[in-house]
């Protein structure tokens, strides 16, 4: 489920960024102020690098022919408590994204949001734990896995579907692209559910306590007297989630952040001239750039004209070839001094 | 069946290339972070159907992959982890966006096609970008720069230390994973979800009992939470001209439409 940033505009993938930080940094201020911090980082580390390594065994999906593998938000949860959990999933996520290419950079925020914080800070206190309110058995421990696991994915695929839309980066109708996602996520999030509850119940049968200290919120608990962060947290989620919508109907209307400086500052969208080289190379830019300015109608016609067309794609051969020629030179070239 | 010996990922090959020289490497990490994300921030400032003005930022990556002798199969590679949700965005473009452009020939060319190829090219610069980071920068320089710009040390000390367990225990995953196919008799055999929790839930015991006594080996041997770090050198001249060249360009190359000068000047002497 990791977005790669092709998915994302700036604006949208900046909103993400600014919650993610928002959930690193409030889980990190709940464990600095722990004096037991220290001893648990290696745990914590252990446990993302156990997540990453536990993703490469793949598991027979029975009757079906596929497979799966371990999810890890509600897993870490479960083992570490939601706050260290959160830092431990960011950490592996930006390793993920830096050495795997598994998520963007820019998408690094949605993806921390999508598979950090709904997962551990939403419905691992919300669905997890009060499953297990009245008492932890084997079936509710596997019962609560399960939901959990699967409501965390569902949620996550779904924002998935907001984020993308809301950078406009498909055509497809809200609906659509809803039904597209959510049946899939919710077979996926089923088979990791019962690989997190396969998991968790044998660890709570050698080790019970490590599952119940951080039900109880083991020592990253707010201490007595002091505010809870929590609905702080949620609202900063629930506000980017608004915003990042509110952004992206500005970044629809005015798609281009450069166009909107031209206009602000020569009066017009796109900077105009009566010179006969201005309008032919316009003519081309036009069909070299497909749909200029997400226009349809006149310019598709106008791109019709075979030449013109042809002429834009020779361009953009060029171009390319150049690009990675440049490269290649690069590379003769040093090799040739190093002979 | 594969050796039990092969390495398991790949973080070693770059961690490898990054302990390298060149003068990418020479380049101040903090420098090379932000050229990274501006090129990441322009290439996707580009409109949803743009394709051929993104061409010229090939530049980048296909000069820094030449001047540091870096595998392209190494960037094909994670491009394959990266494509799946691209190419499924893609291919709902071309379902969603069937307003023909142009003709090529026979071949109608759609908003969809080029919205689809858009998306591909993009994917395809933003995971050079982050590689690339990665392949000219020492890790421990990175969170270096992270801690320079205060973002919480226990953030950067997890993931300084998720960093170095990693291999360690994927390599030891694959060997649970190598036995168990080898027990089954299948080279292909998937672990069953009946085995899940002993061969899973093992692995996590085993490692949090290991990580109890790497802990209290650190700190036998002095560790504290602030780590070991060296003085962060200086961004010199070099670098400033370095960062105004990369983001310079790469605002002109934004701006600019060459692509579309190539045509123009082929369409006048055409």
């Amino acid at each position: 489920m990791h977005m790669a940033d092709a998915l994302l505009n700036p604006a949208v993938g900046g909103v993400m960024w600014a919650a993610g930080a928002a959930a690193i940094g409030v889980s990190a201020k709940k464990a600095a102020s722990d004096d037991a911090v220290g001893g648990r980082i290696p745990l914590m580390a252990v446990s993302g690098a156990f997540v990453f390594a536990a993703q490469m065994i793949n598991f027979t999906i029975p009757g079906t022919g596929s497979s799966g593998h371990i999810g890890g938000g509600i897993l870490l949860a479960a083992l570490l408590g939601p706050f260290p959990a959160l830092l431990t999933i960011a950490s592996v996520l930006l390793i993920q994204c830096l050495f795997f290419a598994d998520g963007g950079l820019i998408a690094y925020g949605a993806n921390l949001f999508n598979m950090g914080v709904i997962p551990c800070l939403l419905a691992y206190p919300l669905v997890f734990k009060p499953m297990l309110s009245k008492g932890w058995t084997p079936w509710r421990l596997r019962a609560a896995s399960v939901v959990s696991a699967t409501a965390g994915l569902l949620a996550g695929a779904f924002c998935v579907v907001l984020e993308t839309l809301a950078s406009g980066i498909t055509l497809l109708p809200f609906g659509a692209f809803t039904l597209l996602m959510m049946p899939i996520h919710l077979a996926i999030g089923i088979v990791e559910g019962v690989i997190t509850a396969a998991v968790l119940s044998y660890v709570y049968a050698a080790r019970p306590e490590i599952l119940e200290r951080a039900a109880s919120g083991g020592s990253f608990e707010p201490r007595r007297g002091k505010r809870s962060l929590k609905p702080v947290l949620l609202v900063l989620a629930a506000a980017a989630v608004v915003t990042g919508a509110l952004l992206s109907q500005f970044a629809s209307s005015f798609p281009d952040g450069l166009e909107w400086s031209i206009e602000r500052t020569a009066g017009g969208a796109e900077l105009e001239s009566d010179a006969p080289s201005f309008h032919r190379a316009q003519s081309v830019q036009d069909a070299t750039a497909f749909m200029p300015d997400y226009g349809f109608g006149e310019e598709s016609e106008r791109g019709e004209a075979l030449g013109t067309a042809t002429a834009g794609i020779i361009g953009a051969g060029i171009t390319a070839a150049l690009a990675v020629g440049a490269g290649v030179a690069a590379r003769a070239f040093k090799r040739g001094r190093s002979a | 069946m594969r050796s039990l010996k092969t390495p398991s990922i790949e973080t070693p090959s770059i961690e490898t290339l990054s302990m390298g020289d060149s003068p990418l490497h020479r380049v101040h990490p903090g420098v090379k972070m932000v050229c990274a994300l501006a090129l990441i921030v322009l290439t996707l400032s580009f409109s949803r159907t743009s394709f051929a003005a993104m061409l010229p930022f090939l530049l980048y990556p296909s000069v820094a992959i030449g001047i540091n002798d870096i595998p392209a199969s190494l960037l094909v590679k994670r491009l394959l982890v990266a494509l799946p949700f691209a190419v499924f965005a893609g291919i709902t473009n071309l379902v969603s966006d069937r307003e023909v452009l142009f003709r090529l020939g026979a071949v109608p060319v759609t908003g969809g096609m080029s919205a689809c190829a858009g998306i591909m090219l993009r994917t395809l610069l933003c995971v050079s970008y982050a590689l690339i980071l990665m392949a000219v920068t020492p890790f421990p320089e990175i969170t270096a720069r992270m801690r320079a710009i205060h973002i919480p040390a226990i953030f950067v000390q997890v993931l300084e230390t998720t960093y170095r367990y990693t291999g360690t225990l994927a390599d030891e995953a694959r060997a649970l994973a190598t036995a168990y196919r080898l027990r089954a008799g299948s080279d292909d055999a998937g672990v069953r979800l009946a085995h899940a929790g002993s061969l899973v839930g093992g692995l996590f015991l085993r490692s949090a009992d290991r990580a109890d006594r790497v802990w209290a080996a650190m700190r036998l041997r002095g560790y504290d939470l602030r780590g070991v770090r060296a003085e962060p050198k200086p961004i010199s001249l070099r670098d400033w001209i370095f960062l105004a060249a990369v983001c310079g360009s790469g605002a002109l190359m934004r701006i600019v439409d060459i692509p579309a000068l190539f045509a123009a000047g082929i369409a006048r002497f055409s």
